[in-house]
């Protein structure tokens, strides 16, 4: 390698982090290694591979910068702290919980039982609302969406807490379940939209089983995964 | 050896040579590499860098008789406090290997 090499690679790494300037401050060190060495009478060549290679000493330089040791010590320190939440809070437990209550909240404020008290409503809508007064029918569209909420915030939860605990006993066995809950957050998310267009179609069957595409979804590739997981032998991550 | 451990030693060998004179960059890595054969001369002038920005040295251009100008480095008071902190520390880590009998 030549010196003019070197120096160039070196300038080139040095400048992914430094500006051109301080780059070049850095890089004067180096052209002064090379003049003194010169003059003891050393190779261009020799002085290179006895310098080091561009690239690693540009990383050494750069790892010593006082932002880079800050960043290690604060990602050091999120790290502990995630760790001591991840693995040995108790009140994380109780967090997780929170979504599955605001869904049986939500549940009981918009009158979630409602659908199931009048479940047929939901198929042929149009000849139901004749048989149904206006109140019950307008109250059937919240409280399945209600129940759909329920759904997703139950989900949510059960999926942090899958992987929480996954995590603390050191097992992946049950991740393959969060494919199903995962396919019925998103169902629910489309049943929820297909509510709204309920009144516009005469069997909401077709509509229903569309949105809920996703969950079946999750189910085959839960299936996959609780088979990929288990034709090897049992590990511990 | 283990690069921690190895820079902590270049630290120290480079803030002793310059606690006694100064020098420019070339001559310090020639003595550095009497004792660290195997050290890149390149990551001698990355702690000397370092030993600069944390304040331990400081440095000023100087002339030379045929021509480029060069860096001339002298340790600091903070350097001086540095320098004789590690050493007692080596000490005191070496009294502790010897006394375990391990050396």
């Amino acid at each position: 390698m030549t010196r003019k090499e070197f120096i160039n690679s070196l300038y080139k790494e040095l400048h992914h982090y430094f500006s051109s300037k301080d780059s070049k401050a850095i890089i004067m060190d180096y052209e002064e290694y090379f003049d003194a060495g010169i003059t003891e009478g050393k190779s261009e060549d020799e002085l290179c591979r006895q310098c080091g290679e561009p690239k690693k000493l540009a990383m050494e330089i750069i790892g010593d910068t006082k932002a880079i040791k800050i960043r290690k010590i604060l990602s050091s320190k999120i790290i502990k702290s995630l760790d001591k939440v991840i693995y040995h809070s108790k009140a994380i437990i109780y967090l997780l919980l929170i979504p599955l209550l605001v869904g049986v909240i939500k549940w009981f404020v918009d009158s979630g039982w409602y659908y199931w008290k009048y479940p047929d409503m939901l198929w042929n809508f149009e000849s139901n609302l004749v048989k149904y007064n206006n109140i019950i029918t307008e109250k059937i569209g919240p409280s399945l969406a209600a129940n759909t909420w329920f759904m997703i915030f139950g989900s949510t939860t059960v999926i942090m807490l899958l992987i929480v605990l996954s995590l603390r006993q050191k097992t992946y066995r049950y991740l393959y379940l969060i494919a199903i809950f995962a396919g019925i957050i998103i169902s629910m998310n489309n049943v929820r939209y297909a509510l709204g267009q309920l009144a516009s179609k005469e069997r909401a069957l077709g509509l229903i089983l569309n949105a809920m595409k996703p969950f079946f979804i999750g189910i085959i590739l839960s299936a996959i995964l609780f088979i990929i997981i288990n034709i090897r032998k049992p590990r511990v991550i | 050896m283990d690069a921690q451990f190895k820079k902590g030693v270049l630290e120290m060998c480079i803030l002793y040579t310059l606690a006694k004179d100064e020098m420019y960059g070339y001559e310090i890595m020639r003595i550095v590499k009497n004792y660290f054969p195997d050290v890149y001369d390149g990551t001698i002038y990355t702690v000397l860098r370092r030993l600069a920005s944390d304040g331990y040295l400081d440095f000023y251009i100087g002339e030379t008789s045929d021509g480029p100008k060069r860096k001339y480095y002298f340790i600091t008071e903070n350097g001086n406090i540095y320098l004789n902190d590690n050493i007692e520390q080596w000490k005191s880590l070496c009294s502790i290997v010897q006394s375990m009998g391990i050396i």
